[in-house]
């Protein structure tokens, strides 16, 4: 907390120069190395957001969202970690909460080998949320998650990290696969697999991959109307490296046995997908990003649909733009990001804020909107307009 | 400190001066900007000099295995007592 006083210096007098002035504290800063383990304790917020959203006339909804995260040392076990958010949708028209434990496991190491069990994210890849190797967790839709929140669900895993000299060799096994189905689902007791190698490079790294995944949505037979999610076989590359204040980053992935739907069955093919991108850092708060991937099927001997009938490419693009700066010492935080595809059949645009008031109090504003041309998967969606106003209360 | 016109902008003030380990360090330092009337002061509670490091702790691993970290830390924290 800032602290303002009001003092009466006297000053270091010199013999050659004693004045009397009257000074206002700016700041009081205090950095200790205790010798003492910290205490821990619960990391506590609430937010209270406003939202008006729709397509034409936008709907006004008041939510409220209580956030919580706290870490345990449990001895010989190891550390327990977990977040969680209640969160109402709409305070003025009571409706139940909703309860969401985001993140919880139970993390331990010994000699070159670390074991984490339990519910968290694994992030695969180096373009974060491009839908070429980031797929190991549930994918997100409008509505997946509530105000503003830097916890993001995670999924049932046991995972297992080799720290050799260098590499690190990684694998997982999903207990649980989230699959978010938008049709009636065929359910499935699949399990997902997966294993990673990270090796240094001069200014990087490159990580190979490998692994048995379940898709995040399920593919829709248009002949039966049902959703499916079969398990398809991955293998992939990244790599990463500094020039200067850039990275730059690459995906490459194959995936084999996904699902593709006729106008009357489900049969199984194989894609490629790949995405190259860059960080730049042209000041010390400022950060632009970019990114652009692709998804290119390797058959396409007769027409397939998505869900709704439109006809599915051979070949897809997308791309994603992004600016972020700090401002005022830090206090203000804003963002813009572009992203849509490459045949300019859906673009989304959307602008946020952060001002940050106090340690304890913070305040948000977010604006997006989304065009999608007729006649293409997204075109239900063609106007939509969100903008949010959110208050956050740090205890 | 002074501008670029020789004007004396700043006044640091160095204060509690103690040897910790060997290493001359002021607990307390106090700026006074004389342009504005106003000041700040950084005070250092606790501070420990010499301290060995493991070099592993500042590896990648330390990001991502909690367990690891956190007995490199308690390492640090028994040598500061």
């Amino acid at each position: 907390m800032r602290l303002i006083y009001l003092l009466v210096i006297a000053t270091i007098a010199t013999p050659a120069a004693s004045q009397e002035l009257e000074f206002v504290f700016d700041d009081e800063l205090s950095f200790e190395l205790s010798d003492e383990e910290p205490a821990s304790g619960m990391e506590l917020s609430a937010t209270l957001g406003v939202t008006r959203a729709g397509i034409g006339v936008l709907t006004e909804t008041w939510a409220v969202q209580i956030d919580a995260a706290n870490q345990h040392d449990l001895g010989t076990l190891g550390y327990l970690e977990w977040a969680a958010n209640a969160y109402l949708p709409d305070l003025g028209n009571g409706g139940e909460i909703i309860f969401d434990p985001s993140r919880i496991h139970l993390q331990n190491s010994a000699g070159d080998l670390s074991w984490k069990l339990g519910k968290y994210r694994i992030g695969w890849g180096e373009i974060e949320g491009a839908p070429v190797l980031d797929v190991v967790n549930g994918g997100l839709a409008f509505g997946d998650i509530g105000l503003s929140s830097d916890e993001l669900p995670g999924q049932w895993f046991a995972g297992l990290d080799y720290f050799a000299n260098t590499a690190t060799f990684s694998g997982f096994v999903g207990v649980d696969p989230d699959v978010a189905h938008m049709m009636p689902a065929i359910e499935s007791d699949e399990i997902e697999v997966g294993a990673k190698a990270m090796i240094p490079i001069n200014d990087g790294f490159v990580s190979l991959y490998a692994a048995q995944l379940l898709p995040q949505t399920g593919v829709v037979d248009l002949g039966t109307g049902s959703s499916h999610a079969v398990p398809f076989v991955l293998t992939g590359i990244s790599a990463n490296k500094s020039v200067g204040n850039v990275l730059l980053e690459f995906d490459l992935a194959g995936k084999f046995g996904l699902q593709r739907s006729t106008l009357t069955e489900l049969s199984s093919h194989d894609r490629i997908d790949a995405s190259i991108g860059f960080e730049f850092a042209p000041t010390n708060t400022m950060q632009v990003t970019a990114a652009v991937a692709g998804q290119h099927w390797l058959e396409q001997t007769v027409t397939y649909y998505e869900l709704g009938g439109y006809v599915a490419d051979q070949t897809t693009g997308n791309y994603i733009v992004g600016l972020s700066d700090t401002l005022m010492d830090g206090k203000l935080s804003v963002s813009a990001n572009l992203l849509g595809t490459l045949d300019s059949t859906v673009g989304v645009t959307s602008l946020s804020a952060t001002y940050s008031y106090s340690d304890a109090v913070k305040f948000g504003a977010s604006a997006m909107w989304l065009d999608a041309t007729a006649g293409t998967p997204f075109e239900s969606m063609d106007g939509f307009k969100q903008y949010e106003l959110t208050s956050t209360f740090h205890c | 400190m002074y501008d670029t016109r020789d004007n004396k902008i700043r006044r640091v003030i160095a204060d509690n001066v103690q040897r910790i380990n060997g290493v001359w360090n002021a607990r307390s330092v106090t700026i006074m900007n004389l342009v504005t009337n106003r000041l700040s002061n950084m005070s250092i509670v606790s501070i420990n000099f010499g301290v060995k490091i493991d070099p592993e702790l500042l590896t990648q691993r330390a990001l991502t295995d909690t367990a690891f970290r956190e007995r490199h830390l308690e390492a640090l924290r028994a040598q500061a007592k």
